[in-house]
């Protein structure tokens, strides 16, 4: 009888502990893929290669940014887009027309049309680094995917103004870089998903320099977005981070 | 004539003032239903005209991706190649004679900004020159404004103007999502400002070139639409089908205005409502010549009583009242006829003028409806005018009929 209760205490207490440890994991494993994705500045250029039916789209970038203030330039250097410039302070955004030598900024539902007609919005670029603010996460299963062994941690909204109301996220165990992603809407429906193709070490860290995101509500569309010439902590001037360096 | 119509004839003469109430009865059914049918035809005709004209087209040339999407004025589902679709259309010389003009259009919903204000706004691209034959919005420029010569510049409606600050000769700065689905900015120059009366447009509208549309759109070459307008639209259907056989290798539908949009459902059910009026409107009149009938039995007892002792058969008696009733319908249905022809004719050149309704209302509406003339009204309400009294008649003659003579003489 002893050894039945002592082994319920056991079982009760290791539940609650298991349970316990599950929360706390998943935010642990948010904090170490952001640790690990962490950065003071980058500089890279990139690739974004936009897929619309048979129709095949490149735009060719130039970015830097500073993770101090969540500050980001963006200049296209593609010809079709030559000079046009994003740049993103905390949650808002301005863009450069060239053309029209005309600086706008983007707001409201804006916001979540694709960037540059492509399959990432506005908002998944303004949005990085502030997942764990904006939703409760937890540990939903284990999985393996293209032969990662993942965490699969479920993100659920804690405040209304969310770009994707849920969110599931393929975390690799040893990496802790995501490969995959799942976003839904309040209704369950999947808005997008997102595939990371390749993860490459920089030192200590694993950052993913290529990956594919797929919005489910345009019809045969994809992005493949690829990082080159990826330099971190550079210096990178204040005053680049600003309306009149954009205008300049 | 038989001696009985001959007979009714004067009985319809001899009381003067009894027939004349059941012919004026008679009269104004017939006269509000002809009124009522001009007027209704105006609003429909209206509401068709303008709404083909500014909305749809009579035959609107899409791709199947558009017309899944079109009330959200898509510009990612395009036609690549308008110019010889339309080149192919009228180079067929049976469908070239039947229509009025066919244009390249681009619609798209954009997000005005002027000095922290924000309005959503509907761009309407297209051919000026032909534009000019369609919406038409050169008509109500205000004073000192012109209209669109260069790609880079606009007429933009009043409300819009006002509500955003824009004067003449200021740049609006239209942002939307393109073709390729980024965002781009175009800066258009104002021309002028349009004041239709019409809120939908005066508040929500404004007018550039197409090749201004193409441009900021990416879509270069391309069209979103292309619109056609027929000399008789009652053809959209039978051409549309035909229309669409002869382009379906370019990956496009025609489709009739009455099978697009919201409009044409409403219109179709207008049309029913308006039918039972009519049906309600002629219950009343034959109603009330029922009523006037009766009376006129129940008057006439006496008189019933006397030609049948003469030797009037049951059935002469019947057919004198029904002949009465018909004379009397037939008489009514005329004169209404002929005045509520009169009335519709002359507010078909003149027209109604609605202005201080139709402010508020979100309707691609005229604020002055011109009545709408149909011949055919008019005999089909002289037709119903007279079956309707002879029909209705019957009830009353029956009784009449069958009064038995001593009944009927002991009213004397």
């Amino acid at each position: 009888m002893k050894k039945i209760t002592a082994m319920l205490i056991f079982i009760l207490i290791s539940g609650y502990l298991f349970g316990q440890n599950l929360f706390l994991t998943g935010l642990e494993i948010l904090q170490r893929i952001d640790e690990n994705e962490f950065y003071r500045t980058i500089e890279y250029t990139g690739t974004m290669t936009i897929h619309i039916n048979d129709e095949v789209r490149t735009k060719k970038m130039t970015t830097q940014a500073k993770t101090d203030g969540h500050k980001a330039l963006v200049e296209f250097n593609n010809p079709e887009d030559f000079g046009t410039k994003y740049l993103m302070m905390d949650d808002e955004l301005w863009i450069y027309f060239p053309g029209e030598e005309e600086v706008v900024k983007i707001s409201g539902h804006m916001l979540k049309e694709g960037m540059m007609g492509s399959d990432f919005s506005y908002e998944d670029a303004l949005e990085a680094s502030k997942i764990a603010e904006k939703y409760n996460v937890q540990i939903a299963r284990q999985d393996t995917l293209n032969g990662h062994v993942c965490w699969v941690l479920k993100l659920d909204a804690k405040i209304k103004d969310v770009p994707y109301y849920s969110r599931e996220m393929w975390v690799d165990q040893e990496l802790y870089v995501p490969w995959k992603e799942e976003m839904f809407a309040k209704s369950g429906r999947l808005l997008k998903e997102m595939n990371v193709l390749e993860i490459k070490q920089f030192g200590n860290r694993y950052f993913p320099v290529k990956s594919e995101m797929v919005n489910k509500l345009r019809k045969n569309s994809k992005t493949v977005f690829e990082l080159e010439d990826i330099a971190f902590d550079v210096d990178l001037p204040d005053d680049m981070f600003s309306l009149r360096y954009l205008k300049h | 004539m038989s001696f009985i119509q001959k007979f009714a004839l004067r009985n319809v003469g001899r009381n003067k003032r009894r027939s004349l109430l059941a012919v004026i009865s008679v009269m104004l059914s017939i006269m509000l239903i002809i009124f009522l049918q001009g007027l209704i035809g105006g609003f429909l005709d209206n509401l068709v005209h303008n709404y083909t004209k500014n909305e749809t087209g009579h035959i609107r040339i899409a791709t199947k991706g558009f017309e899944e999407r079109a009330k959200f004025f898509p510009v990612t589902e395009n036609i690549q190649n308008p110019e010889q679709i339309i080149k192919a259309i009228t180079d067929d010389e049976s469908l070239n004679k039947k229509i009025k003009s066919i244009s390249q259009r681009i619609t798209f919903g954009v997000l005005l900004t002027n000095d922290g204000n924000n309005k959503q706004a509907v761009a309407y691209a297209g051919d000026p020159e032909i534009e000019k034959n369609l919406l038409m919005l050169q008509k109500s420029l205000l004073p000192g404004g012109r209209y669109l010569q260069n790609d880079d510049e606009a007429i933009v409606g009043k409300i819009l103007a006002d509500d955003l600050g824009y004067t003449l000769g200021d740049k609006i700065s239209v942002m939307t999502q393109g073709s390729d689905y980024a965002l781009h900015l175009k800066k258009f120059t104002i021309v002028g400002i349009f004041e239709t009366g019409l809120t939908l447009y005066d508040e929500k509208l404004f007018q550039i070139p197409l090749e201004g549309a193409q441009d900021l759109l990416r879509m270069p070459g391309e069209a979103q639409q292309i619109v056609i307008m027929l000399d008789n639209y009652h053809e959209s259907e039978k051409l549309a089908e035909d229309i669409s056989s002869k382009v379906a290798k370019y990956d496009v539908i025609a489709s009739a205005w009455s099978e697009i949009g919201g409009y044409a459902m409403w219109v179709d059910m207008a049309k029913s409502i308006y039918n039972w009026i009519y049906i309600i409107i002629a219950f009343l009149g034959a109603f009330i010549i029922a009523n006037i009938l009766m009376m006129v039995v129940l008057e006439r007892r006496k008189e019933i009583g006397i030609i049948k002792s003469m030797g009037f058969t049951n059935g002469q008696v019947l057919s004198m009242f029904v002949n009465e009733g018909m004379l009397l319908g037939f008489m009514g249905s005329v004169v209404g006829a002929i005045i509520g022809i009169g009335i519709v004719t002359f507010l078909h050149y003149h027209g109604i003028d609605f202005s201080k309704m139709m402010g508020a209302i979100e309707f691609p509406m005229s604020n002055i409806i011109y009545l709408k003339i149909n011949i055919l009204n008019f005999i089909i309400a002289v037709l119903l005018g007279t079956i309707v009294s002879t029909i209705v008649s019957f009830f009353p003659s029956r009784r009449a009929e069958k009064m038995k003579i001593v009944d009927s003489l002991k009213s004397v």
